[in-house]
C-alpha cells in the first residue's frame, strides 16, 4: 500500500466517522456554557444595546456629577453670603452654619443647643469691644428689626425672619436689657437666645435641606426654577445647525423569507457609512431643560456586490483588409468573426437609503448659560417623514433587481418608521449668542422596513454631530 | 429546520437549537477528539470545551464555507491546546519503535474505523497530530508548522514516520487476520 493510497483509505474511513458520545456530556456542556464568560465578542444586537447602555451610563454619571457640583457650589456661595452678613458678629448666623446645627433630628436638640453655646462662647473670646459690638448689634436687631434682614431673600432671609419671629419672645427680657453694657449673665442669656433662634430656624425652615433640596422630577427637569428679577422664567429660543458622519449598521430579520435568501442577501450587502445634516429649534422649558424639534436629512450607504456565474459575452470582430492584385487592382476584404467568453460577472453598486426626518427630543443641559463649556444629554425619537431608496438588491430567485423606489411600488415598503435617539452634547460658547457643539449620538430603527421579499430591515447609526447653536431671542433672562 | 435556521437559533442562544446542533454533530466531533486525545476521557473533555466554544462564538460564523468545517477547526484547535498544555515535544522516535497495537485479532479481518482510530491513537503524540492535521484535516505542512510552532521539515518528517508506523501495523494486522 503506497502512501497516497493509505492516506486516502484512512481519510475516507475517518473523515465522517461518528463516535459514540457519553450520555451525560450535554448536561456538562450546558452547565459550562452558562458558567463561562462569553468573551469580548458582541453581535450586532448586542452592539446596539451596548452603545445604548453606554449612553445611559454616561448620562447618568454626568447627571450625578453635575448635580453634586451644583449643590456644592450653591453651598459655597450661600456660606460666603452668610459670612459677609455675619461679620458684625451676628452669632445666630454662625450657629446656622455650624454643622451640628444642620442636624434637624429632634433627638439632637440638646447637642444643637450646646454647640450653639459653644460657638457663642468662642465669639465671646473676641476682644471685648468686638463682643460688645456684636451684642449691641444683635440687640438692635432684636428691638428694631432691620428691614433688609427681614426681607426674605437668599439664605440669610431665614435668619432675618427668625429675628422677626423671635422679637416678641425677646421682649420678655427687655427689662434686663436697657443698655449696651453686657455682663456675663447677659452673654449667657444671649447665647441661649441665639441657640434657640438657630434651633428654631432649623426646625422651622428646614435649613439643612436648603442647600440640597430633595430631588424630584420637576427639579431634575429644571421646571421649578426661580423666576428672575422681572418675574419671568427663562425663555430662550435657539436654532441648531449640524452635520455628522455616521457609522451605520443594519440588521435583517426574516418576515417570511427563506433562510437561503437571507443568507445570500446578507452576504451580498455591506453597510458603508452615511451622513446626517439638519437643523432643529431648541426652546428652554425650564432652567436647564430643552425641547428640540427639527428637520434633518440622513443618508445611509450600502455596497451591494453580487457575483453572477456563467455569464456569456460575445464579441464580434471585423477585420478589414485591402489587397492589391498584381494587376494593380485593390480589393477590400472583410473578415467577420465572433468570440464568445464564458465567465463570471461581479455586479457592484452603491445603494443609498435616504430619509427626511423629524427629530423630537428633550435635552438637559448642565452648567449655566454663561459658562464657556457646557454639557447636555439628549434623548428622543426621530420620525421618518419621507424616504427614497436607490440601488440594487436580490430578489427571491437571487436575481439582481433595482430598488429604485420612491413610490410604494418599490422593493421596500415606505412605512412611517421611528428611531430612538440618544446623545451627549458638549457646547463651547463663542459669544453671547453663538455656541459650537459636538454631539456623539446613537440612533436605532424601532420598527424597520419590510421588503417585498419577506425581509425586515432595521438600521442603526452612531455618529458625531458637529454644529453651531444660535440664540434667536437674544435675551438673557435667567438668574 | 435548515442549518441556517439552526445556526441563527444558536446565535440567539435558543436551547432547543443548541441541543439539535449537538445531536447532529456531537458524534462526528467526538471522532475528531478521539483522534487527538490519548483516551476517551480526554476526548470527552476536549469535546465539552469545543462545544462550549462553538456555542459562545457561533455568532462569529460568517456563513462562508462549511459550518461543519468551522466546527471541526474549533475542535481541532481545542484539542491542540489540550495537547500543548502537556508540553508536546516533537521527538524523534526510533524506526524500530515497538508501537504495535494490542487489538484483538478478530478485528483485523477488516480495517474498520474503530481499529484505525485505535491505531492512530497509539501513535506517538507528535506523529499523531501531524498525521491527523495533514492527512485527515487537510492542512499543509506550512500551516501545521505555524499552528504547532515547528518547522515545516519537522512536520514532514513526523508524517513520514507516522505513515511508516501505521503501514507496518496495518500489514502486521492483515497478516494476523489471514
Amino acid at each position: 500500500m503506497n502512501d497516497q493510497l493509505m492516506d486516502d483509505f484512512i481519510r475516507n474511513k475517518l473523515k465522517n466517522y461518528s463516535a459514540p458520545v457519553p450520555p451525560d456530556l450535554w448536561e456538562k456542556i450546558m452547565a459550562d456554557t452558562n458558567k463561562k464568560p462569553k468573551g469580548f465578542w458582541i453581535n450586532q444586537h448586542k452592539t446596539i444595546l451596548a452603545i445604548a447602555a453606554l449612553f445611559l451610563i454616561l448620562a447618568g454619571s454626568l447627571t450625578f456629577y453635575f448635580f453634586n457640583k451644583n449643590a456644592s457650589s450653591i453651598d459655597q456661595k450661600s456660606t460666603l453670603q452668610q459670612t459677609i452678613v455675619s461679620t458684625p458678629g451676628q452669632s445666630n448666623v454662625h450657629t446656622h452654619n455650624s454643622p451640628e446645627n444642620q442636624q434637624l433630628n429632634g433627638a439632637v436638640l440638646t447637642d444643637s443647643l450646646q454647640s450653639s453655646n459653644n460657638l457663642n462662647k468662642s465669639t465671646s473670646k473676641l476682644p471685648q469691644h468686638q463682643n460688645n459690638a456684636s451684642n449691641s448689634y444683635l440687640s438692635k436687631n432684636s428691638y428694631l428689626p432691620n428691614k433688609q434682614l427681614l426681607r426674605p431673600q437668599s439664605t440669610t432671609s431665614h435668619n432675618a425672619s427668625s429675628g422677626q419671629t423671635f422679637s416678641p419672645t425677646f421682649n420678655h427680657n427687655l427689662p434686663g436689657y436697657s443698655d449696651n453694657n453686657q455682663d456675663a449673665a447677659n452673654n449667657f442669656s444671649y447665647n441661649q437666645v441665639n441657640a434657640f433662634i438657630s434651633l428654631k430656624n432649623n426646625l422651622l425652615y428646614n435649613t439643612g435641606s436648603l442647600h440640597l433640596p430633595p430631588l424630584n422630577l420637576r427639579r431634575i427637569l429644571g421646571l421649578d426654577a426661580c423666576p428672575n428679577a422681572n418675574g419671568s422664567q427663562r425663555n430662550d429660543w435657539y436654532i441648531e445647525l449640524y452635520g455628522a458622519p455616521d457609522y451605520t449598521m443594519k440588521s435583517v430579520l426574516t418576515n417570511g423569507a427563506s433562510a437561503n435568501y437571507l443568507q445570500k442577501k446578507d452576504s451580498s450587502e455591506r453597510m458603508k457609512g452615511g451622513f446626517t445634516v439638519g437643523a432643529r429649534f431648541s426652546k428652554t422649558i425650564g432652567e436647564h431643560t430643552y425641547l428640540k424639534l427639527g428637520l434633518q436629512y440622513s443618508q445611509m450607504n450600502e455596497l451591494f456586490s453580487q457575483r453572477k456565474e456563467n455569464e456569456t459575452q460575445t464579441t464580434t470582430v471585423i477585420i478589414r483588409r485591402t489587397i492589391t492584385t498584381p494587376q494593380g487592382n485593390s480589393t477590400t476584404i472583410m473578415d467577420t468573426s465572433s468570440v464568445t467568453q464564458i465567465g463570471y460577472r461581479v455586479i457592484r453598486s452603491l445603494n443609498h437609503y435616504k430619509n427626511l426626518e423629524i427629530p423630537v427630543m428633550l435635552g438637559y443641559e448642565f452648567g449655566q448659560p454663561d459658562d464657556n463649556w457646557r454639557m447636555a444629554v439628549n434623548g428622543g425619537l426621530i420620525f421618518d417623514l419621507s424616504s427614497w431608496y436607490m440601488g440594487e438588491t436580490l430578489d427571491t430567485s437571487l436575481q439582481v433587481v433595482a430598488i429604485n423606489s420612491k413610490s410604494n411600488n418599490g422593493v421596500y415598503q415606505h412605512s412611517l418608521t421611528t428611531s430612538i435617539y440618544g446623545s451627549v452634547s458638549i457646547y463651547r460658547r463663542l459669544s453671547d449668542l453663538v455656541d459650537v457643539f459636538a454631539e456623539p449620538y446613537f440612533r436605532y430603527n424601532l420598527f424597520g422596513t419590510n421588503s417585498l421579499y419577506g425581509v425586515n430591515q432595521r438600521f442603526g447609526a452612531a455618529g458625531l454631530n458637529i454644529g453651531t447653536r444660535i440664540k434667536l431671542n437674544g435675551r438673557r433672562q435667567h438668574l | 429546520m435548515t442549518e441556517f435556521e439552526l445556526i441563527k437559533g444558536c446565535i440567539k442562544q435558543q436551547a432547543n437549537c443548541q441541543r439539535m446542533l449537538y445531536e447532529q454533530y456531537a458524534g462526528k466531533l467526538m471522532a475528531v477528539c478521539l483522534r487527538y486525545a490519548n483516551d476517551a476521557m480526554e476526548a470527552e473533555d476536549i469535546l465539552q470545551d469545543a462545544f462550549v466554544r462553538i456555542f459562545n462564538y457561533i455568532n462569529q460564523f460568517k456563513f462562508e464555507g462549511s459550518f461543519e468545517g468551522w466546527m471541526r477547526r474549533i475542535t481541532v484547535n481545542v484539542a491542540l491546546k489540550y495537547i500543548q498544555k502537556k508540553k508536546l515535544q516533537f521527538t524523534e522516535v526510533s524506526e524500530h519503535h515497538d508501537s504495535a497495537a494490542t487489538i484483538p485479532a478478530m478485528a483485523y479481518s477488516q480495517l474498520g474505523e474503530e481499529v484505525l482510530l485505535q491505531l492512530i491513537q497509539q501513535l506517538p503524540t507528535g506523529y499523531k497530530i501531524v498525521f491527523n492535521l495533514n492527512v485527515i484535516e487537510g492542512y499543509s505542512h506550512e500551516e501545521i508548522a505555524k499552528m504547532l510552532n515547528i518547522k515545516a521539515s519537522t512536520s514532514r518528517s513526523q508524517l513520514v514516520k507516522a505513515r511508516k508506523i501505521l503501514q507496518e501495523q496495518i500489514i502486521q494486522l492483515q497478516k494476523i487476520a489471514v
